[in-house]
């Protein structure tokens, strides 16, 4: 009720609106109280009015778009943020309001307002504090001072995940004029928990592993015992982290809103498959999973088993393979068709990156790159809103230019995509250390995977692996690598890589133009 | 193994292939070639004998394997195939199953396949 920020917004040089301020925050108060309404109390009604009727409590989202087109608040002659004498008095009231909306507001649209000035907007990270998603597209925010009053040294919307600013003069002269990157990483460096600006990603995902869990629920649990086998973080080798990040990032969305917009994203021949694998995973089981979370008990196969399920152990010998075909979707369009008859999903892919586990290298021999993603995650389906995890498993290939793919912003596009859609289980499981299973007494096998924390290598006595013991990551992905796809041993790998610059695609294309002269020692 | 169904070829491949790594797992060293890559885990094992070396080496003597799901497509390029696995898996006297992953690439040669990678990972919890 103090109004800290609204009191910073309204400066000395303006004793007036801080006059004004102040009664229009008794006025919500009298009517907060159930007094006899006066004038203020019938305007703050409006107002509420106006903001329940614009308020999605299902998406969270209040929707504060074009509000001087809005009839009610013309009808009572309110003026809204962005309309000529608006203050910051009529946006604190609507913020004050979001504040109190039940689940809290994560996504507030502002689009099409005219607001010309942050300060307009000042009051917002008081209110709002946790706010995920701020759209101000297409308003009329000209210098980085309009941004000082969202952001700032003050914490201030310390949440925000989201942000567009689209159609502003400030963002289109930066672009404009060549400072977009620049105008990227100030923006990044205001808001230090954003992932997306202006609809792009403007992060990589956080591939590195996890740190080590928060989560009450395992560290409750003593009495877990160990796999013998140290769990891995992902790892990406011979591949540009940011090529998968910006395909994660774009593809995930759009697999959740807007799956028709895939069409562009997948090969002319593409296929696509799933299947369902419905066991309870014993550690999911033991901790309650499958019918603790909210939502869980929801949750219906029966939508995923007859959508065309793809699960050749249940294929009864080499002739009863008709369903199982019919269930393989050959070219780009049976795809999208195939997916878009399937629940609606929710991926925090960029949210909440330690929740997905990603692995990538390139495949092919010899031919242009190619690579394949083995994704391990979660996903929210819709409408019960209960968690189900999930492996994917896709071919990438460079879009050719001119085609589809390439002309919609797509630099890979998608060859092969297989989806297995399973019971919840935690990312813990992807968690670095020993796998914990529920077991009783803990088991000496944690000395196990203390013996294997402490060597170095794989206990595999062999020469390749000996040979790349003095090389660390990522030359020794690299020399693995090149010894794969062209059959040189080690020594030689390395020497391909040197005279290369440990560029893999050079090398591989270095390879190719002398393999013919290469002796017979130069392979494995 | 010879039709080229990729859909038996992908059911028939993974009977034989947990049926040999639960028996003895020294045995699947035919599927393997010199340019194989296993990708256990994290560590990247090229080659088949480092390749049946590692699989020998992890710390346990009893195995057993039980597929939930099978997917299998077409791979990049011809003839190869791409399977997925899903399914769990219990070690020596342990009683609670461990879920795992695994995601095969076969390529075809002569009248069969091998296994040009081969991932996997216990991490489906």
């Amino acid at each position: 009720m103090e109004g800290i920020s609204i009191r910073g917004a309204s400066s000395a040089r303006n004793p007036t609106m801080g006059r004004i301020r102040r009664n229009a925050l008794a006025t919500t108060s009298v009517s907060d109280s159930g007094r006899v309404p006066t004038v203020g109390t019938k305007t703050i009604d409006v107002w509420r009015h106006f903001v329940h009727r614009r308020w999605n409590p299902d998406a969270q989202f209040l929707n504060l778009e074009s509000m001087l087109n809005d009839p009610e608040l013309a009808k009572h002659g309110l003026l809204p943020p962005g309309a000529p004498g608006s203050t910051v008095r009529e946006a604190s009231v609507i913020f004050k309001l979001a504040s109190n909306l039940k689940p809290p507001v994560q996504t507030i649209s502002l689009a099409n307002n005219k607001i010309s000035s942050g300060q307009i907007l000042s009051t917002l990270a008081h209110y709002v504090p946790r706010l995920a998603n701020l759209s101000l597209l297409n308003n009329d925010l000209r210098v980085w001072r309009d941004i000082d009053y969202l952001s700032g040294r003050k914490g201030k919307l310390e949440h925000l995940r989201e942000l567009i600013l689209t159609g502003n003069p400030l963002r289109e002269l930066e672009v404009k004029n060549g400072r977009g990157d620049k105008y990227k990483s100030d923006m990044a460096r205001r808001f230090p928990s954003l992932v997306m600006l202006d609809q792009e990603a403007i992060a990589t995902i956080g591939f590195d592993a996890p740190g080590p869990s928060s989560g009450p629920v395992t560290e409750k649990r003593p009495t877990a015992t160990s796999f013998p086998y140290e769990m891995k973080p992902s790892f990406i080798t011979g591949v540009e982290d940011s090529i998968i990040s910006n395909f994660l990032v774009r593809f995930f969305p759009l697999f959740d809103d807007q799956r028709a917009a895939l069409l562009d994203a997948y090969h002319p021949s593409a296929t696509f498959s799933f299947s369902v694998n419905t066991t309870i995973p014993a550690r999911a089981r033991i901790q309650g999973l499958h019918n603790q979370l909210p939502n869980q008990r929801k949750l219906e196969w029966s939508v995923w088993l007859n959508g065309g399920s793809r699960n050749l152990n249940r294929l009864g010998g080499g002739s009863g393979s008709d369903k199982a075909f019919s269930s393989l979707h050959l070219g780009s369009e049976a795809a999208i068709r195939a997916m878009s008859a399937l629940p609606k999903t929710k991926h925090e892919i960029s949210g909440s990156p330690e929740k997905f586990c990603i692995d990538a290298w390139p495949v092919g021999q010899g031919e242009d790159l190619k690579l394949f993603i083995s994704l391990h995650g979660q996903f929210t389906e819709e409408p019960s809103r209960g968690i189900r995890s999930f492996n994917r498993a896709f071919i990438l290939v460079p879009a050719p230019p001119g085609s589809r793919a390439k002309l919609n912003g797509w630099d890979m596009m998608i060859l092969s995509d297989q989806m297995c859609v399973r019971a919840y289980s935690s990312h813990e499981a992807w968690r670095l250390g020993p796998m914990k299973v529920q077991a009783g007494d803990p088991l000496p096998s944690q000395q196990v995977s203390q013996q294997h924390a402490s060597q170095a290598v794989p206990p595999v006595p062999q020469t390749l692996q000996d040979a790349l013991t003095s090389f660390a990551e990522p030359q020794r992905g690299l020399i693995l690598q090149v010894c794969q796809r062209t059959g040189l041993n080690v020594q030689f790998a390395v020497d391909c890589l040197q005279n290369n610059a440990w560029d893999l695609v050079r090398a591989i294309a270095n390879f190719e133009q002398v393999k013919g002269a290469l002796s017979r020692d130069a392979f494995l | 193994m010879a039709s080229m169904d990729p859909a038996v070829v992908a059911k028939q491949f993974t009977e034989y292939y947990y049926l040999t790594f639960d028996t003895d797992r020294s045995q699947l060293a035919p599927l393997y070639r010199t340019t194989s890559m296993l990708t256990f885990e994290k560590d990247q094992i090229l080659g088949v004998d480092a390749i049946v070396g590692k699989l020998t080496s992890l710390p346990f003597s009893k195995v057993r394997h039980n597929v939930s799901t099978i997917d299998a497509q077409p791979s990049i390029s011809p003839g190869a195939l791409i399977v997925s696995v899903t399914g769990y898996l219990l070690v020596d006297e342990e009683s609670n199953p461990l879920s795992f992953s695994q995601v095969f690439q076969l390529v075809p040669e002569g009248s069969t396949y091998y296994v040009f990678n081969d991932m996997f990972r216990l991490n489906v919890g």
